[in-house]
């Protein structure tokens, strides 16, 4: 698959942003699978691997958002991706094994006005939510506003 | 003044995720250090803070 001028303009846009406000994050693969990685050191100095993958039909299209390290991702008493899809965990039912996949935008609500750094962004405020789950056993959604 | 402890980090998104972002505080993510910050209203925001809104904390799956 080959990315379209008016996606290579925008992904060029993504990136320099990118950049600019997480430097420990980079796009790999640009001509094809495209996806953004980088390790994430939470408040708790804790590291996670975070991948968004970068759909075909980007930006019309929704971004999927990993935690692809540690993996498994062990939640207060079971593994994260033991749930599936769960509100409570603001989590999907994962298409990757070994990596869990997170909520970081419904696909439904997803425009183009969103932008990568934004997804970024959640999936870092989601590892915040988490560890807080991890405290108590409480559930993420505890930690995070529901739509 | 600014903290990153993970405690004040939690009480923040705690109270926001009840429905109200915690009045004279606001949560913001340091490039410089990588790292969520609580901070109050009256600290001057500098040019390298990204502050969270009740959006970044919505989604999600139902």
């Amino acid at each position: 698959m080959a990315w379209s001028r008016y996606q290579q303009f925008r992904l060029a846009n993504d990136q320099s942003v990118l950049r600019r406000e997480f430097r420990a994050f980079d796009f790999y693969d640009r001509a094809a699978a495209t996806y953004i990685s980088g390790i994430y050191t939470s408040n708790m100095n804790y590291s996670y691997t975070l991948r968004i993958n970068i759909p075909p039909g980007y930006p019309d299209e929704c971004p999927s958002t990993y935690i692809t390290n540690p993996s498994p991702l062990w939640g207060h008493s079971q593994r994260m991706d033991e749930y599936g899809t769960s509100h409570a965990m603001h989590t999907w039912q994962t298409d990757r094994p070994g990596w869990l996949k997170i909520c970081t935008y419904r696909p439904e609500l997803w425009s183009a006005q969103h932008s990568i750094v934004k997804v970024v962004r959640k999936g870092m405020l989601w590892i915040a939510a988490y560890e807080c789950h991890l405290q108590d056993g409480s559930p993420v959604a505890n930690y995070l506003v529901s739509s | 003044m600014a903290s990153d402890r993970h405690e004040d980090i939690r009480d923040f998104l705690q109270q926001a995720a009840k429905g109200s972002m915690p009045t004279g505080k606001r949560m913001v993510f340091n490039v410089t250090t990588g790292k969520w910050e609580v901070r109050s209203n009256s600290e001057r925001p500098g040019d390298t803070l990204q502050q969270i809104d009740p959006e970044d904390m919505r989604a999600f799956a139902r």
